[in-house]
């Protein structure tokens, strides 16, 4: 249970894999995208258009980043938000409201748009803070799907050291429950 | 062989809640031939509904229902307890204590305590001593009735190595109702590392499956679940007559009783009561005292989680897999009164400790970013965790009320939870973190976190036991004071939350108060 990040809606959503449900078919826009280029991770957008669904990728990356990670569970955290927002307006409407937001680098008085998926790492940086103080509702909403999505991905936890479900190998009697070979011998 | 009962029939007990209270009161008043009806909230699960999955089960057993959370608590989710037959015994870890003698007479041991509104309970330890022992056969908690116990997983093996090497004494597997061995119809513990979760194979003791099945076969219990109690409802002479109740299709149905007892846990219990107010009982039912949802306590509760040097993979295993008993007792010179224990506990999967250890822990660089995913998350199969729990100081503004206007799917009055920490609590709280964080250091840990208290799973005392009719709701039967067939049958009765967690205390009082009512029952005076 994730208390840190709780609201009814998250709690109910629970820390289940996001991306479960979601259909790996077609291709994610058109024209040479680098994440539609394997097609195992690319997913037919219900609900977003593709500047925030770059948008998102890269931030879901920018929030928890592995370097043992390619893109493909961020690319499937985000399937996930798209799913969400196709049946809610309102998330729909705070996401690329969001990811529009980030595609602004302020410089002095000055603000430029760059999308954000554009952005150097620094500048994303500078724009995901921006959003953390000015648009919390936005920021949390992408962070608790990016840690229940990304976080709850079997493989993702697995590869952290989280092994998931137990009762179908007959638990951890006797794979390991006990192991622990680095602690000196209690007295 | 389960009976089915009319709803004009008024010689049966009606109890509301099927967890440790209810379900035991249930079961020991069918052994005895009582005729019992007893409503449950939520759905009747089996043991193929109970996977290896934190966010379904989360959303299987929860009570998710709105609740409001005002002061120390989560604004809006203020407690983690379950809405299912079985309560909290599906998701409980499994620790069976015993209060200590002297937590009976908290009143008399701490003294008088600014702020606190402590009291000694009606009973002592002598008097629970054969119920305890009753629950624990019961149970099969380990470590009583020649039950070995439980062996330890890594999470254990650390806590155990750091706690010795402090100097620590009283170290060991716990007493828990989990199956070492095949007892009871129940198969023995096979380390799955879900017990909170709901114990998929049955090896961890839950009214759904170890109390249920049974009261079920003695045909003098009929369990309802699916069915939301809305109101009690009395006679002109104040008498508890029956409850009305929200059935699975929605509909109003109304059971009449002989006797009513609420086990619905400590937010629930006191809830119902205020529902039930009347033009006999403006204030709410049993609550002439003006009791009836004060003294909430949810014990102290705090986490650790440490960095240790090599890997632990704390989800392997029993999740309360051992137990550090040295702090629990009353010493004055610690600065606070009471006592806590320090219990193994893992993290409920990588996903929550990615978000609580940011999110809960003041040590950590931030919530997100390179920085925490390299300090923490990626640091997850080398932690281990420990919960810090113990006694909390009752206070008369802690309690539970009705929202104005704010109502749920039932259309009753959403509840609404005060807390805040007493300066004992916070004392307790600091002295445990200090200790939790160097039992990690001497087992070699770099780094530990200190986590405020999740949402309450212990909540107690709303509806308290007390000599005195002006002090509390119930006496120590755990009839109310001013209803004589009107029950508390559940932690709300707790006069002080004593530092074990709570759910063997329940089931032994439970036991003890199938005894008296059948007694009562037998002599007429009820």
């Amino acid at each position: 249970m994730d208390f840190s990040h709780l609201s009814r809606r998250t709690f109910l959503q629970g820390t289940g894999t996001t991306a479960a449900g979601v259909a790996i078919t077609g291709t994610l826009g058109a024209g040479g995208i680098a994440v539609a280029e394997d097609a195992s991770w690319a997913f037919e957008p219900k609900a977003l258009d593709e500047t925030t669904i770059r948008g998102l990728i890269a931030m879901a990356r920018q929030l928890y980043p592995h370097d043992f990670l390619d893109d493909g569970p961020y690319v499937q955290v985000v399937a996930g938000l798209d799913s969400s927002a196709a049946d809610d307006a309102d998330l729909q409407q705070t996401l690329t409201d969001g990811v529009s937001g980030l595609g602004v680098v302020v410089s002095g008085d000055a603000s430029h748009a760059v999308p954000f998926h554009e952005q150097s790492r620094g500048l994303q940086l500078r724009a995901m803070k921006r959003a953390e103080t000015e648009n919390n509702a936005f920021f949390e909403a992408v962070r608790g799907a990016t840690l229940g999505g990304l976080y709850g991905n079997p493989e993702v936890a697995a590869a952290l050291g989280f092994e998931g479900s137990a009762v179908e190998h007959g638990g951890y009697l006797d794979r390991g429950f006990d192991d622990i070979d680095w602690l000196p011998q209690s007295s | 062989m389960a009976r089915t009962y009319d709803l004009s029939d008024d010689s049966v007990v009606v109890i509301i809640g099927s967890g440790a209270g209810g379900g035991t009161l249930g079961h020991e008043l069918s052994e005895k031939g009582i005729d019992v009806v007893c409503l449950e909230a939520g759905p009747r699960l089996d043991l193929g509904d109970i996977v290896n999955d934190w966010g379904e089960m989360g959303a299987k057993l929860s009570w998710n229902d709105k609740r409001i959370g005002t002061g120390a608590l989560n604004p809006g989710y203020p407690l983690w307890v379950c809405k299912t037959v079985g309560g909290t015994t599906v998701h409980w870890a499994g620790a069976s204590l015993r209060f200590q003698e002297h937590e009976w007479k908290a009143r008399t041991t701490y003294g008088d305590i600014a702020g606190a509104t402590l009291l000694d309970w009606p009973i002592d330890a002598a008097e629970m001593d054969p119920y305890y022992s009753r629950a624990e056969d019961k149970m099969g908690t380990t470590g009583t009735h020649g039950i070995p116990r439980l062996p330890g997983n890594n999470n254990y093996k650390v806590m155990e190595y750091g706690a010795k090497k402090l100097g620590y004494q009283t170290v060991h597997t716990g007493n828990m109702s989990i199956n070492p061995e095949p007892r009871d119809g129940r198969p023995s513990c096979l380390q799955l590392g879900f017990c909170m979760a709901g114990c998929a194979i049955g090896a961890k003791w839950s009214i759904l499956y170890s109390e249920v099945p049974k009261a079920e076969a003695t045909g003098h219990f009929e369990l309802r679940p699916d069915s939301m109690v809305v109101r009690i409802v009395h006679d002109d002479s104040g008498k508890a007559t029956g409850v009305e109740y929200l059935d699975a299709d929605g509909n109003l149905q109304m059971q009449k009783a002989r006797i009513v007892a609420v086990a619905g846990n400590s937010v629930e219990t006191p809830r119902l009561l205020l529902n039930s107010a009347s033009s006999m009982f403006p204030d709410g039912m049993a609550n002439s005292s003006g009791q009836v949802g004060r003294n909430y306590m949810r014990h102290l509760t705090a986490t650790v989680y440490a960095v240790m040097p090599g890997p632990v993979h704390f989800d392997r295993g029993t999740q309360m897999a051992g137990i550090v008993m040295d702090e629990v007792r009353h010493d004055d010179s610690r600065g606070f009164a009471g006592g806590y224990l320090m219990e193994t506990l893992p993290g409920f999967g990588v996903a929550a400790i990615a978000g609580n250890v940011g999110g809960m822990s003041i040590d950590t660089p931030g919530t997100w970013g390179r920085d925490y995913t390299r300090e923490v998350i990626e640091n997850y199969r080398n932690m281990a965790g420990m919960w810090l729990v113990g006694e909390d100081m009752p206070q008369a503004d802690n309690r539970v009320t009705l929202h104005d206007t704010e109502k749920d799917q039932y259309g009753l009055p959403v509840p609404v939870v005060h807390f805040d920490e007493h300066p004992n609590d916070l004392a307790m709280r600091n002295h445990a973190y200090r200790m939790g964080s160097a039992v990690y250091e001497a087992a070699g840990g770099s780094k530990s976190y200190e986590l405020p208290p999740f949402p309450g799973t212990h909540n107690l005392g709303t509806c308290r036991m007390s000599a005195n009719a002006d002090e509390g709701v119930c006496g120590s039967s755990g009839a109310t004071h001013d209803i004589p067939n009107l029950f508390i049958s559940d932690g709300s009765q707790f006069t002080t939350g004593a530092a074990e967690n709570p759910t063997l205390t329940i089931v032994a009082l439970a036991i003890r108060q199938a005894e008296l009512m059948a007694e009562a029952m037998r002599t007429n005076s009820i």
